[in-house]
């Protein structure tokens, strides 16, 4: 358990973030070893402010649904709403426009997020730079922002002076210069102890309590996902199981998949023959008789 | 923030500068250079010529009259429509006849009468002046002292044939003027012979100087009659400082048009400046090749670094660019990101590169090249900047197009060229090099214009060289690093790894390779053409200073004896060039310590050719004014009993100033007596043999006369008497009158002269001495050039070949030691033995012939002073140190002047280069070092590793050496190193102390670029490192 106190669904942000919904994403690579699907038939509802921290091992697809999210890339098929509008329909030069005002990108190590050699301060005048320019409506000024994320003290430092933690919170503000309605954190606590971590996953949260935006981390740390209102686990490019709280759920995948949580598919693995059938209100899968583990219901 | 950021990559823009400085500087400092060096030729050229070369003779066409004020209207006639009167400055006229003058005393002469601009104002009177009477005239006190005439005195004159004689009234009497003033345009002696008739007689009687009268003189009618031939000559020199090379092209072709005009309108001009001009401006053509490759060389190499640097700073500001896509900024503004900072750079530095390029002209303006030298700008200045900016300008799109490319927001970093792509390079430049190895040798580097590739084959073949040289080290290092892997040697280990692993470092140490190369190449180039150019200067005057001085041959070598008496430093010469041959008459014994005799004159030494030359008995007395004695015992036989009386003993002297004479040692008596006599002036003279002649006009002509000599001393002026035993023997005589016998006898030699040969050798012309002193042998050893052996075996008798003597009569000589040209004389040229010259000479010596002192490199700085004061007339000293100088600002020798700096610019370059991909590296280096540390390896191994890493690089830079020497070995020869052909022979070997000299630059090069880059990367090690993603910020 982490030192976090999680936000409930109940309360309500001061500034409606996007709503974020992907439906059937599928992403292909082309890899010497041939095509890769990365991400199969994904489907994401993010509600207008909500956090939202999307987990999974290394080569689950959760990168590449971030690179999707932020534009980065444009899926094989399916469609990425943000806000009502589809990303995956925008010119590069929508896609500029969005990223300097409605959606907030936060690249995993935070130096990787900022001018190494300005202070804070610029640094987050320089974001907010490009947004101003195309007359998107900032709701804060450095300053205040500086103050609001607890950055005064270090304002006029350059960042690569600054620890880690500071350095977080300083490419966290960075983030929120532009006023987003949606923040997509990568990794944010990738290499960080607990401490460190912790403080991120703090200013994380304050940063969506001060600008109402969604955020969206994705992480492959449990502390991180446990910490956030809602997780959604992904496997193998599917979205699997969604965590609310300390609570875990499958989900049932548009065509009617679910994924099994890892400790039932150890138990049964790929190729297992299951049989499907309701109970008293319960989904009961049993093995087919025969099977070694025909022993048990799931 | 622009320059928060310029700060932050302190070392990147730094490095941006100055390479940018080098490329945009080099690219002005070439043209720049081109210009003023050729400005600076074309002004030397004109400044240290004679008048000859520079100003203009203008004459009517022979057989025209003309008159002075006709000359000078055609003159200033032809300078305005040429619009060529801003270049010549005042005009001087000269009206010059020969005429015979008859003295007071009745004795005939033959002279000149003069007129010249301004020469009465130049002349200093001792009595009287001119005056502008029609039958005035001055001469110098010499002349008068010697005509017996003073200011008031009449002379008659008239023409060479004794035509149309007047009388011309003495008005003054001037002392000789400095022949050396610019009053005479450097050629006193070819329009106004003064002192032509001092020294050496010649057949016809000369007055010494000229006459020297007003136009008057020469325009009145009848004291100058018609039948005199007056030449009427305006002499105009050309203005200081005004011909350049901006003009010298139109001023030649202006001149040349101007000859074409005045020889369609009965005129002559006689200039040299057209040829003057064009020599020079091949001299400038030899420049400029050499200057352009260098140039050219050293951009392609700036730029490459140039390249280098930015493409690593636009690695530097990925991060800058992340964070703009990040935040959304539209294309326009990721551009200016990318590209604003290193713009500005190489703004800076093309700033610098301007500023400097202008300094360093200007510094070598006033160190090479000729005062009044202009440092301007002109089109190919303007094109190189152009080419060069656009370059950078394309450079500067690459990086920001690769910066652009590489700078997403995922983890994508640049690709590096595939290792095939990388391959293929390296093959095409290997193929490449080849071709320019077989172009140099085949065609020669710099020896054509046409041939680009064997122009730049010392370049191509340093690339090709560094290319192999990467290789073999990348494959030892890779092979090393594996062979290391468990090895206790862990600093050794990990830098073959680090190299093996991750070439970057080395492969940028292919611009080192090729800098010390071109490096290597330069000195070489340039040391070779300074010591060929010494070695020219030298061979050209034979000695490092030569004095042609006046004296008569013999009196020379006594002045050469008393001031060097053993022979270290002076050594007496005589040159007779003709226009068939050249004879130079040297004292061999003395060759060795004096002469210049380059390796490869002769394949004999010097030592074996003085040996070769040096006759091996030498029977000379030679005499000093004074007394001649002579004891000597006669006996006589027959009827010669009877006519003793009527018989003297004479001896025969030869002096080279009046040939030989007779000098009367009294009558002969039978018994033994001293005869004596002295010569009445003369010498120095040789004592050339001895006999009897008759005093009556008929004598008996038979019987014999025993003459036997016992003693032969001489009493030179200071009173001491000298012997000369060493004739007394009958080896050093021989007959020369039929029937006069040489025998040996116990007390000396004596001779049986017949009263046949001494009765035929009667009246005032009998010159017979009935013997003579061995002279030299009849075919004289010679070392001669191929010319001259060609000649001796094609054309002459047994390999000898006849070439005209110090008396202008022919001597036959037998080339012993073949050479591939001789000093100072040239083609054709035999060099012999001056002291058997003179032995061999009869007449008087030669009008033609140069008397010359060679002095050695060990001459005492006062030699020349105690040449004069032993006697001699100095007429000029020529000193190799002169020449050398001149021909070290000659085209070839700025050139390589050029070549030097150029390359040491390179080197810098590489320097720069070197540092910027090890600093560029650092960060990364550094979180290897500290993770590396982390785990248990001490610093100091670390330390030793980066320490034999900048071994590995050092030696890889040596390979460079190798490429300069091979480049040097096979272009050198063709290189033009000197302004003019020369005879000498040059030496190609390479400097040694100076390659040495440039590998240990090299390493130390390496050493600092490494030391520094080292510092950073020890500072920066720190575990923070390990956090953050090494290319964000460096």
């Amino acid at each position: 358990m982490t030192s976090i106190d999680t936000l409930t669904s109940t309360e309500t942000p001061r500034s409606a973030g996007a709503d974020v919904v992907c439906a059937g994403l599928v992403h292909v690579y082309e890899s010497e070893q041939g095509p890769v699907a990365a991400l199969v038939n994904a489907d994401l509802v993010v509600k207008a402010g909500e956090m939202l921290a999307i987990v999974g091992p290394s080569g689950s697809g959760k990168t590449t649904l971030m690179s999707l999210l932020s534009g980065l890339l444009r899926p094989t098929a399916g469609t990425v709403l943000i806000a009502g509008q589809d990303i995956t329909q925008l010119d590069a030069s929508s896609l500029n426009q969005m990223r300097a005002t409605e959606l907030s990108l936060l690249l995993q190590d935070p130096l990787r997020n900022l001018l190494p050699y300005a202070t804070v301060s610029q640094n987050i005048s320089f974001a907010a730079r490009g947004a101003r320019r195309r007359g998107w409506p900032l709701r804060w000024s450095t300053p205040e922002l500086i103050e609001r994320m607890g950055l005064a003290e270090f304002a006029d430092r350059p960042v690569y002076q600054l620890s880690a933690g500071q350095q977080n919170r300083a490419a966290i503000a960075s983030a929120l210069a532009t006023s987003p309605r949606l923040l997509l954190a990568d990794e944010p606590t990738g290499q960080l102890d607990p401490h460190n971590r912790d403080m991120v996953i703090a200013a994380l949260r304050d940063a969506r309590e001060l600008s109402g935006a969604t955020v969206i981390v994705v992480t492959h740390d449990r502390a991180v996902s446990e910490a956030l209102p809602r997780s959604l686990a992904i496997e193998k490019g599917a979205i699997g199981a969604e965590g609310r709280g300390t609570d875990r759920f499958a989900v049932v995948g548009g065509s009617g998949t679910i994924q099994l949580p890892p400790e039932i598919l150890a138990r049964y693995p790929s190729g297992t023959l299951l049989t499907v059938h309701l109970d008293d209100g319960r989904i009961v899968l049993r093995p087919r008789s025969g099977d070694p583990e025909e022993a048990g219901d799931a | 923030m622009l320059v928060r950021g310029t700060r932050w990559r302190l070392m990147g823009s730094v490095l941006i500068v100055i390479t940018a400085a080098i490329a945009v500087g080099t690219a002005i400092v070439g043209p720049l250079f081109l210009r003023a060096g050729g400005d600076s030729l074309v002004r030397r050229a004109v400044a240290t010529a004679g008048f000859h070369d520079t100003g203009f003779e203008l004459a009517r066409v022979p057989g025209h009259p003309a008159t002075l004020e006709g000359l000078a209207a055609e003159r200033r006639s032809l300078l305005e429509r040429r619009n060529l009167t801003r270049f010549y400055g005042a005009t001087v006229q000269t009206l010059s006849t020969t005429l015979n003058v008859t003295s007071p005393a009745g004795h005939q002469y033959a002279s000149r009468l003069t007129y010249r601009t301004g020469m009465c104002s130049i002349v200093h009177f001792s009595a009287g002046g001119c005056r502008a009477g029609p039958r005035d005239a001055v001469v110098s006190d010499r002349t008068a002292r010697l005509l017996g005439v003073s200011v008031g005195s009449t002379l008659a004159v008239s023409d060479r044939d004794f035509r149309g004689p007047v009388r011309l009234r003495i008005t003054g009497v001037f002392r000789v003027p400095n022949l050396n003033s610019p009053y005479w345009f450097g050629e006193s002696g070819t329009y106004f012979p003064f002192g032509i008739g001092t020294g050496k007689p010649r057949l016809l009687l000369q007055v010494d100087d000229l006459f020297v009268a007003t136009p008057a003189t020469f325009a009145v009618s009848p004291v100058v009659p018609p039948t005199y031939v007056a030449l009427p000559v305006t002499q105009t020199r050309l203005r200081r400082g005004l011909v350049g090379i901006g003009n010298g092209s139109a001023l030649s072709q202006a001149v040349l048009g101007m000859q074409r005009q005045a020889l369609d309108a009965g005129f002559t001009i006689e200039t040299g400046l057209p040829a003057l001009l064009s020599r020079t401006l091949h001299q400038r053509s030899l420049m400029n090749t050499i200057v352009a490759v260098a140039a050219l060389q050293l951009i392609l190499l700036a730029i490459w670094v140039l390249t280098s640097v930015l493409l690593r700073s636009a690695d530097l500001r990925r991060g800058e660019l992340r964070v703009a896509r990040l935040r959304g900024f539209p294309p326009r503004t990721l551009l200016a990101v990318s590209i604003t900072e290193p713009a500005v750079l190489c703004a800076i530095g093309a700033v610098l590169g301007i500023v400097g390029a202008w300094v360093v002209v200007r510094i070598a303006a006033s160190i090479l090249f000729t005062p009044g030298t202009t440092v301007g700008l002109d089109t190919w200045t303007f094109v190189s900047f152009g080419a060069v900016l656009l370059t950078i300008a394309a450079v500067l799109g690459l990086s920001a197009t690769r910066l652009l490319r590489s700078s997403g927001l995922g983890a994508s970093s640049p690709r590096s060229a595939s290792s095939r792509s990388r391959v293929v390079a390296d093959v095409s430049i290997v193929a490449v090099s080849v071709v320019a190895l077989v172009g140099a040798s085949t065609s020669g580097a710099l020896s054509s214009h046409s041939n680009p590739v064997a122009a730049a084959a010392p370049a191509v073949i340093a690339l090709a060289v560094s290319v192999i040289a990467i290789r073999i080290v990348e494959y030892l290092c890779r092979r090393l690093s594996t062979a290391t892997l468990d090895s206790s040697a862990v600093a050794s280990s990990l830098a073959v790894r680090r190299i093996g692993r991750r070439p970057t470092v080395l492969r940028e140490g292919r611009t080192l390779v090729i800098a010390v190369g071109l490096a290597c190449f330069a000195v070489s180039a340039w040391s070779v053409a300074r010591a060929n150019r010494t070695t020219a200067a030298r061979f050209s005057l034979g000695a490092p200073t030569v004095v042609t001085v006046t004296g008569g041959n013999l009196a020379l070598n006594q002045a050469v004896h008393s001031v060097d008496p053993h022979g270290r430093f002076a050594m007496a010469a005589v040159q007779v060039s003709t226009s068939s041959t050249a004879l130079m008459g040297v004292d061999a014994s003395r060759l060795p310590a004096v002469a210049t005799w380059p390796a490869g004159t002769t394949n004999a030494s010097v030592a074996q050719v003085s040996r070769a030359l040096t006759p091996r008995n030498v029977v000379d007395v030679t005499l000093p004014n004074g007394q001649l004695a002579v004891s000597a015992t006669v006996s006589a036989s027959g009827a010669a009993r009877r006519d003793l009386a009527h018989l003297a003993l004479e001896a025969w002297l030869f002096d080279p100033v009046s040939g030989t004479r007779i000098v009367d040692l009294g009558r002969l008596r039978p018994g033994s007596f001293t005869y004596a006599g002295a010569p009445q002036a003369g010498c120095p003279c040789r004592l050339a043999g001895i006999g009897v002649l008759p005093t009556a006009r008929r004598v008996a002509d038979s019987g014999q006369i025993h003459l036997g000599l016992t003693a032969l001393t001489y009493r030179p002026g200071t009173g001491v008497s000298r012997g000369a035993r060493p004739e007394l023997t009958a080896a050093a005589w021989r007959s020369t009158l039929t029937g006069v016998r040489v025998i040996a006898n116990p007390s000396g030699v004596g001779f049986d002269l017949p009263m046949k040969a001494v009765a035929s050798d009667v009246g005032p012309y009998a010159e017979g001495a009935a013997a003579s002193l061995a002279g030299p042998p009849p075919v004289l050893p010679a070392v001669g050039d191929s010319r001259a052996v060609a000649l001796a075996v094609d054309g002459g008798q047994d390999g000898t070949l006849a070439v005209q003597g110090l008396d202008g009569s022919n001597v036959t000589v037998r080339p012993v030691i073949a050479a591939t040209a001789v000093p100072r004389i040239g083609s054709g040229g035999v060099f012999a033995d001056l002291g058997s010259l003179e032995r061999a000479q009869t007449g008087p010596t030669f009008l033609q012939a140069s008397e010359q002192v060679w002095l050695g490199p060990q001459a005492p700085t006062n030699a020349v002073s105690r040449l004069r004061a032993a006697g001699l007339h100095i007429d000029r000293v020529q000193r190799a140190s002169v020449f050398t100088s001149q021909a070290r600002h000659t085209g070839p020798a700025l050139a390589y002047d050029f070549m030097l700096l150029a390359t040491l610019v390179a080197l810098l370059v590489a320097a720069v280069g070197t540092f910027s991909v090890l600093a560029a590296g650092g960060r990364q280096r550094a979180t290897e070092m500290v993770a590396l540390e982390v785990t248990g390896v001490r610093r100091s191994i670390l330390v030793r590793s980066l320490a034999i890493e900048a071994a590995i690089l050092a030696l890889t830079a040596l390979f460079g050496v190798a490429a300069g020497v091979g480049s040097a070995a096979v272009a050198l020869p063709s290189l033009p190193q000197l302004a003019a052909g020369t005879d000498a022979p040059l030496s190609y070997a390479l400097p040694l102390t100076l390659i040495v000299a440039v590998a240990l630059g090299a390493v130390l090069v390496v050493a600092l670029a490494t030391a520094l880059a080292a510092r950073g990367i020890l500072g920066r090690m720190s575990p923070s490192l390990l956090r953050t993603a090494p290319d964000d910020v460096d």
